[in-house]
């Protein structure tokens, strides 16, 4: 959560993007929460079986992957 | 109007794809024997089909142009429409809400609500998902014959026409296997064709730089690069655009919108049905790109034609893309974007066609004529489909001069419904304590929030126009007051009838008893 507040106000400094601060704080503080959660989230949720896959195999890796690259373009772009 | 001149490469490429679809269509025809077979694929369908048929069945030929002429309207903030409203509550459904729908083993959304709550309930949003899903095939088909008009110089009969004979041929036999499948196809065929317009247009305007310069230039651009915009934007403020697309729209679409559940419903597991899902999202990430690039593209390369929408008179802001399209792809190019729209075309009017026709069949019919056998059930709903195109046809020659902008048309079909429909689901799967009656009247308040608020403009007139954006967020909060305050005055159901609905709540596998 911090790293994207930081990014934030950096890219608000540096005059990268320039949209309204507050909403580039909300917009991203979805993702962050989002991912947050996924990281969280208990492995017996996602998959009941306990079966365990290789990393790339995992839709816990990508839905964590997506939601970074979401954070990132927000921060950039918002 | 100026139009492109297909050469043969082109036909024979548009040719190639069709004659593909088609015949893979036809093909999985074999396979079908009974109505699971024909609504859910048998449970069979493999999780990268899936996700690419959720892609194409949400994108088609209308987001390719609505969100090209937006993207020159308002620039990046169109974005929001697939980043916000499409990748946070796609990974929601897929982790949190999919898994309720798989394990109560529904056909449809109407039915777990019906099983939740009551019959009423379940008959409700199983009508209004039927007029809406009429609705959508009505734009869908509007969409084609403005593309093909402007490309082609097709007039609105025979783009309709070919249209609806390409897909009523497959889907009307093949049902959910022969439409994820055929959408797989066409969703590389569609990002192809996409990536190309994006590609070539770069290329032709300078490069992103060029875009930056143009929009520099012009005075009423100020906002174009940016994804948030101000909250006192007259239409898109951050707020609405959180609130309304991030937390109801696309919530609702991607959890509650039959036409993109039933495929998951189809897949093989409930690890493949989330796995389809975080495809979809992957996928998406580049689809603003793909769709809103455009729009750029033509703002630097044909404002001085096109000039400030502001001022565009009726049906302006549908000529972007194709003006694009007959300017920039040399031939060769030129069939694979045409066979690009086709693709989003075909793909999306499939999709929502075999849907609705899984809807009408579950949830209306089904209930009304019992006890009939399952070769009835699937003969009926091969009929249906059959039924919705003629009736999508004749929807959208009425609304063909009526609505300005396809995707403006689209969205506010949603949002009359899509708030109460999230708040029903939200709660009938977050919170045991939401009883059949709250769920009713939320629905009703919600409906009637939504109805009052489109209202406002036609009363007070235009310059009181409210978002729909913001109609969506109320209906919500109203649906979800509505449903909590009667339910707290109302006997809950017992455990035992919400066992595998609600959250909180397992199975019997689950709990071990």
């Amino acid at each position: 959560m911090s790293t994207a507040l930081w990014l934030l106000a950096v890219t608000e400094t540096t005059g990268v993007g320039g949209g309204p601060f507050w909403g580039k704080v909300a917009f991203t503080s979805v993702f962050v929460a989002l991912l947050l959660w996924l990281i969280l989230l208990p492995a017996h949720l996602i998959d009941p079986t306990g079966v365990r896959r290789p990393w790339w195999r995992s839709t816990r890796f990508w839905a964590i992957l997506v939601t970074s690259v979401q954070i990132g373009v927000y921060v950039i772009l918002g | 109007m100026e139009t492109a001149q297909l050469q043969y490469l082109d036909m024979a490429l548009v040719a190639i794809y069709l004659a593909t679809v088609v015949g893979v269509g036809i093909w999985l025809t074999r396979g079908v024997k009974t109505s699971q077979d024909y609504f859910l694929a048998g449970k069979t369908l493999p999780w990268w089909a899936v996700g690419m048929s959720l892609v194409v069945s949400d994108i088609g030929a209308k987001d390719m142009i609505g969100l090209a002429a937006d993207g020159y309207r308002y620039g990046l903030v169109m974005m929001n429409f697939d980043f916000i409203g499409c990748a946070f509550p796609v990974l929601a459904a897929a982790f949190l809400f999919m898994p309720f729908l798989w394990i109560a083993g529904v056909y449809t959304v109407p039915e777990y609500l019906g099983r939740r709550y009551n019959g009423a309930v379940r008959t409700f949003f199983a009508l209004l998902w039927a007029c809406f899903m009429m609705g959508t095939v009505g734009t869908i088909l509007v969409s084609a014959a403005v593309m093909f008009e402007a490309l082609l110089g097709w007039n609105f009969w025979w783009s309709v026409g070919v249209t609806a004979v390409v897909v009523g041929v497959f889907t009307t036999t093949g049902g959910l296997k022969a439409v994820v499948l055929t959408d797989a196809i066409s969703c590389v065929v569609l990002i192809v064709g996409a990536a190309l317009i994006c590609i070539l247009g770069l290329q032709h305007v300078g490069g992103w730089e060029g875009v930056q310069t143009t929009v520099s230039q012009l005075d009423w651009t100020s906002h174009h690069l940016h994804l948030v915009l101000p909250a006192d934007h007259p239409v898109f403020p951050w707020p609405a655009v959180l609130l309304g697309l991030g937390f109801v729209l696309g919530p609702a679409y991607w959890i509650g919108n039959q036409a993109i559940v039933q495929r998951t419903l189809g897949a093989g597991s409930q690890n493949q049905a989330r796995a389809s899902y975080v495809f979809c999202a992957v996928l998406k990430l580049f689809f603003p790109v793909l769709l809103v690039l455009p729009g750029l593209i033509g703002l630097a390369l044909l404002h001085e034609q096109l000039g400030d929408p502001s001022q565009w008179t009726e049906g302006v802001a549908n000529r972007v893309l194709p003006l694009l399209v007959v300017k920039l792809l040399p031939t060769g190019v030129l069939g694979i974007v045409v066979g690009a729209f086709l693709a989003g075309v075909v793909a999306n009017l499939d999709s929502y066609i075999n849907s609705a026709s899984t809807l009408v069949i579950t949830d209306l019919y089904r209930p009304l004529v019992p006890d009939r056998t399952d070769a009835h059930y699937l003969r009926a709903g091969q009929a249906l489909v059959v039924v919705f195109l003629l009736v999508g046809i004749a929807f959208a020659r009425i609304i063909q001069p009526v609505f300005g902008s396809v995707f403006e048309a689209f969205q506010t079909f949603m949002t009359f419904f899509q708030g109460p429909l999230l708040a029903l689901l939200l709660l009938g799967m977050l919170t045991r304590r939401t009883t059949s009656s709250g769920a009713l009247v939320g629905m009703l308040l919600g409906v009637g929030t939504a109805v009052a608020l489109h209202s406002v403009r036609f009363v007070l007139g235009a310059e009181y126009t409210v978002s729909y954006l913001w109609v969506a967020w109320w209906s919500f909060v109203a649906a979800v007051t509505g449903a909590v305050v009667v339910s707290l005055f109302t006997r809950p159901y017992d455990e035992e009838r919400l066992r595998g609905l609600v959250c909180w709540i397992p199975t019997r596998e689950e709990s071990g008893s």
